[in-house]
């Protein structure tokens, strides 16, 4: 599961920062992709709703720094205990 | 204290990356006063058609001692305490309770989302579970994508568009009004 999700992570960031999936690391960030500005940010957040048909709380929405958290976040999100 | 150890200079509200805290007078010595001259930070606002000064800088800083009906808060970096933003609720109406929305990220190396939506996060918490507001109203020119995506994000709706009410670069743009209310944020924020 964690895997789908890390994987359908990188194509959203892929799609979003319009960058090859391979370069989007664990650790991909404002800091490393030259792309991620303010809109491509907040575009990421709507796509990965839309993607996995969830709403993020605003304190979700500022755990979404990189890829990493990224998918921490929606695991927690569509865990399904 | 900050992570790094840093102490926080009066804060009203910590986060992640930043902190809130009231307007210093030293902030209108700082970069303050020039982010609202800056053609590209002021491009979409309606204050974009005169220079701001350190005078008026300072003017407007007096003004806010003992007006309740805004409430105006730096925006800062926990780790170096600097000074990257403003961001307000104005025109607080304490009878129907609403108030309107503004930020600027002044500093642009802190204008890739990440700040932004930390500030408009807290500021919302702020509104709706200190001051106790209904709504929160935001109003941005149509073409103004950064703003767009920031309210969308958000989940602030549509109220009305007012067509071709402003001039940018020359072109006719229209206005979109936009609000947030409680309950909406209530629901989607403090779910299970």
């Amino acid at each position: 599961m964690s895997n789908k999700i890390d994987s359908k992570v990188k194509q959203v960031m892929s799609y979003v920062f319009e960058i090859p999936i391979e370069q989007i690391k664990d650790n991909s960030s404002a800091d490393n992709i030259e792309s991620w500005d303010s809109i491509k940010h907040m575009n990421l957040v709507v796509a990965l709703e839309e993607e996995f048909d969830i709403e993020f709380t605003d304190n979700n929405i500022i755990e979404l720094i990189n890829t990493k958290l990224i998918v921490e976040v929606i695991r927690e999100r569509t865990y399904v205990g | 204290m900050s992570d790094d150890g840093l102490k926080m200079i009066n804060p009203y509200m910590i986060s992640k990356n930043i902190y809130f805290r009231s307007p210093l007078e030293e902030d209108v010595d700082g970069r303050w006063y020039e982010w609202f001259s800056d053609e590209e930070t002021t491009k979409m606002l309606d204050t974009r058609f005169w220079p701001n000064s350190k005078k008026e800088q300072l003017e407007f800083y007096n003004s806010l001692h003992n007006d309740k009906t805004k409430l105006v808060l730096s925006i800062v970096t926990k780790s170096d305490n600097q000074h990257i933003g403003v961001i307000s609720l104005g025109n607080i109406n304490w009878v129907h309770r609403y108030a309107d929305i503004g930020i600027i990220i002044g500093e642009k190396e802190f204008n890739n989302g990440v700040y932004a939506s930390e500030a408009y996060a807290m500021i919302l918490s702020i509104a709706f579970l200190r001051l106790n507001l209904l709504n929160v109203r935001a109003a941005y020119c149509e073409s103004n994508k950064s703003s767009s995506a920031l309210l969308k994000m958000f989940k602030f709706k549509v109220a009305g568009v007012f067509k071709n009410l402003v001039t940018i670069d020359g072109k006719d743009d229209n206005m979109v009004f936009v609000y947030l209310d409680r309950q909406s944020w209530l629901k989607r924020n403090l779910q299970g």
